[in-house]
């Protein structure tokens, strides 16, 4: 029987760091429109430095949804979405960021009585989506442009879907060379396009020296996760989610640089004094699906009392800025299409497999854990194949249950607990027969 | 064959190939030789696979329970592509030889990835039909197009050439046109044909061949204009719109008249949505498929295209004016993402029309028939 004792998760403590920037970000966003900066709405993987280089704000749309939740303001947009017809199966994201837009455009009714956050959307100049790896984020930036009475400029980079046809592989083949000239030349297009709502020439320089930042901090990120193949592990996947943000909605934003270089600083220092994740790490786990936001800090606590470092994910580790070397700042479209064309959603089944069988290896890991996210079905597509197939090809356990990003009405913690309960007890027993 | 038969004897048989949909197409393969193609449902350039001698069929919904299909997908994903999974899972669709995804919806890749997993025997193959509509979406869909022509023709082992492809698109074209004859007819004369009979007549042209096809509607179709003074027309008229990929059961058609209602139009995809366009045959053929995704994207609006030039809710005030249709009646398979993002605006639309809509949220389980049945009671019971 698997024994839970109430220990915490030693989270990074450099994280604080980025934090300061988070806020800064967020209070130039709000004051987007005094300051006479153009406000363009984004989903999808981070494309901010497009935007940053012409002097624009933009917001993320999973950005804000998470923030809106993380500050446990996410009720009332998801309640206004819902009076106004959107399904509660929908993405909650979504639900969460076309509720807060809809408080921006329609005002709020006197029924609800939204959080500060939810209400300070500023309204957007321009929408520019590019989602790879699901259609729901495109469907999503339409009903945005329709809230806003089809009145704004919507520009659509299609990233196409590397099924890995005729031999395509991860980063090789036919298919994987067509698709990134189709997007270079969407990205070309692009810039075009946000030239006009400037109003001014693109500023090349700017958004190349940004791109350099994006490569560093992209490249300080990568190893320091690396550095998490020891064991025990020094960091957690939790700890890379809570680090998301500066290789996310904050991309190349100033600072980000010294602040991914505390974290991987903080993280070295910890491999070399043997401090570890986890208090007494004895399993290692994989987490595959989006991350629930709602409950980041109560999963991290409860993989620590199992003795369990959650060390990798898809989320964190196939996924933004994760291919930074193929950025070359001087020219590089071609690399921000790759990172996105070879993101976790986009990939299909076969490079997919192929991509977490490499990760479970490189990371040791013992289990992993599905969390079906009920209304991010682009994570979950894969799930049932990926838990036969890695259990059938490289014996790994697993364990499933349901959840949300920002919906934690589709979460129930008593299952959530027996189900890692049980996985614990599976792999418990797995190392006792050695 | 059919020539003696009645129309309603025609239809009853058009029931039946609809009622066991992958029949036909395996008897084909016996007498032919020749491969089948399973199409993964809604958008898909049916021509330029029939262009290089195979038969392509579109997959269809069953309505028997998800059984063998739950481990390998998700119960939070739509109908339509569950009850695919299943069919796979169960060996159904063993007798594919290849089947074509697209990427128009995240549950259809998903769906198409399990398949392609299920089957790997099967050729798997995708059609890249890129969302939008922008100066350079059309010259996109010819790249797609010519993308999936080269694995076609890889896997046919032989060349398409542009005359095949045209003479396809011209057998195709006369499907489309004769099927819309029958809509014609139908909007005048509702009571014509039930809706379950539009369903068979529209489910079986998926899943056999077109030439075949088309020769029963061209008996059919006379038949039917000879009936058509003999009928007593009475009923709400309904126009039915939705049910992505997956035809509406019949139980709920049935329903839907039962309550006291005739249905005047439809913009279904096992409807009006799958022959509501011809494609241009005096242009190169891979441009002139391409322009017709653009095309009858504008003419019958669909959720997944991302074109923000059309309007799918002015589409269905405009089509209750055009149909005299008294009510509207949507059906929404559950979890059906892209049309789940549309019904705020068909819902605003319709309030600020003045037209009564009632939105049915099917499971494919079907397990609220009840409730479904009362709704539509009381929804027609509205208008009369
Ligand atoms: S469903 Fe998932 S991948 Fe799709 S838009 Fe929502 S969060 Fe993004
Ligand atoms: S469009 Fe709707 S019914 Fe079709 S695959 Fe997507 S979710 Fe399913």
């Amino acid at each position: 029987m698997a024994v839970q004792e109430a220990k915490r998760a030693n989270r990074l403590k450099s994280g604080k760091l980025v934090n300061k920037l988070v806020n800064e970000y967020w209070e130039d966003l709000i004051n987007a429109k005094k300051t006479g900066k153009k406000v363009v709405y984004t989903t999808g993987l981070p494309i901010g430095p497009f935007m940053a280089a012409q002097d624009m704000a933009w917001i993320h749309g999973e950005g804000y949804g998470a923030r809106v939740a993380a500050r446990h303001e996410e009720k009332e947009p998801q309640t206004f979405a819902e009076n106004k017809g959107f399904n509660r199966e929908l993405c909650s994201y979504a639900r969460t960021q076309m509720g807060c837009a809809m408080f921006a455009e329609l005002g709020v009714p006197d029924d609800l009585n939204p959080g500060p956050i939810a209400t300070e959307i500023p309204a957007p100049d321009a929408i520019v989506t590019c989602y790879p790896g699901c259609s729901t984020g495109p469907q999503w930036d339409w009903a945005i442009e329709r809230v806003f009475g089809k009145k704004i400029p919507w520009f659509n980079v299609v990233i196409p879907y590397h099924m890995g046809r005729n031999g395509s592989t991860y980063m090789k083949g036919e298919e994987f060379e067509e698709n990134v000239k189709y997007v270079v030349r969407q990205f070309e297009d692009l810039i075009k396009f946000l030239e006009v709502v400037s109003g001014k020439p693109y500023n090349w320089d700017k958004f190349q020296e940004l791109m350099g930042v994006t490569k560093k901090v992209g490249q300080l990120r990568m190893e320091a996760m690396e550095l998490c193949k020891a064991k025990p592990a020094p960091a957690s996947f939790f700890d890379w989610s809570i680090q998301i943000a500066p290789v996310n909605y904050l991309t190349a934003w100033p600072g980000t640089i010294e602040a991914m270089q505390a974290v991987k600083d903080e993280v070295q220092e910890r491999l070399d004094n043997g401090v570890s994740a986890v208090p007494n790490e004895k399993y290692r786990i994989f987490w595959e699906g989006i991350m629930n936001w709602n409950k980041l800090g109560w999963m991290a606590d409860k993989f620590a009392s199992y003795d369990a470092t959650v060390v990798a994910g898809r989320y964190t580790h196939m996924a933004f800025w994760h291919e930074p070397d193929t950025i070359d700042p001087e020219h590089p479209l071609r690399g921000i299409a790759i990172n996105h064309l070879e993101c976790q959603l986009n990939l299909g089944y076969p490079i997919t497999e192929e991509r977490m069988m490499t990760l479970s290896k490189d990371y040791s890991i013992d289990g992993i854990v599905f969390h079906g996210a009920r209304t991010c079905r682009s994570f979950s597509r894969s799930h049932f194949l990926l838990a036969e197939n890695l259990n059938k090809k490289m014996g790994i356990q697993s364990t499933s249950f349901e959840g949300d990003m920002v919906d934690d009405s589709f979460y129930k913690e008593e299952l959530v607990n027996t189900r890692i309960e049980a996985l614990i007890e599976s792999l418990e027993a797995q190392k006792s027969r050695g | 064959m059919y020539q003696n038969l009645s129309s309603d004897e025609i239809l009853n048989k058009l029931a039946q190939i609809a009622a066991d949909p992958y029949e036909r197409a395996k008897e084909w393969k016996m007498e032919t030789g020749s491969k089948i193609i399973g199409c993964y449902i809604m958008h898909f350039p049916e021509e330029l696979l029939h262009a290089a001698g195979v038969l392509p069929i579109v997959l269809q919904v069953k309505e028997e329970p998800i059984t063998t299909g739950h481990a390998y997908y998700p119960s939070y994903f739509c109908g339509p592509t569950r009850s695919i999974v299943d069919q796979a899972a169960k060996g159904e669709l063993d007798f594919l030889d290849g089947f074509v995804g697209g990427d128009y919806c995240i549950q259809a890749v998903g769906g198409a990835e399990v398949v392609g997993n299920l089957l790997p025997k099967v050729n798997n193959m995708f059609f890249r039909l890129p969302v939008g509509n922008q100066a350079w979406t059309h010259g996109d869909i010819v790249t797609g197009l010519k993308e999936l022509k080269r694995d076609i023709e890889r896997f046919a082992a032989k060349e398409i050439s542009d005359e095949e492809i045209l003479n396809s698109i011209r057998i195709y074209n006369k499907n489309r046109s004769l099927i819309r004859e029958i809509y014609e007819l139908k909007s005048v004369h509702p009571s014509l044909l039930s809706s379950s009979d539009m369903l068979s007549i529209i489910k079986s042209s998926m899943v056999i061949p077109k030439e075949e096809h088309n020769e029963i509607l061209e008996t059919l179709l006379p038949k039917l204009q000879a009936n058509k003074d003999s009928i007593k027309e009475e009923g709400v008229r309904v126009f039915l719109s939705g049910s992505f990929c997956g035809a509406p059961k019949n139980e709920i058609l049935e329903l839907v008249e039962q309550s006291g209602a005739v249905v005047v139009g439809d913009d279904l995809f096992h409807g009006y949505r799958y022959i509501s366009d011809n494609i241009t045959e005096d242009r190169e053929p891979l441009a002139a498929i391409a322009a017709h995704y653009i095309d009858k994207n504008t003419n019958v609006p669909c959720p997944t295209r991302c074109d923000p030039k059309t309007d799918w809710p002015q589409y269905l005030v405009d089509s209750m004016r055009k149909y005299k249709a008294d009510q509207l009646v949507i059906v929404m398979a559950q979890f059906c993402e892209p049309h789940m993002f549309f019904y705020p605006d068909i819902k605003d639309a319709m309030q600020e029309a003045g037209i009564p809509h009632l939105l049915l949220e099917i499971s494919h389980e079907l397990d609220s028939i009840e409730t479904i049945k009362t709704r539509l009671e009381a929804f027609v019971e509205m208008a009369v």
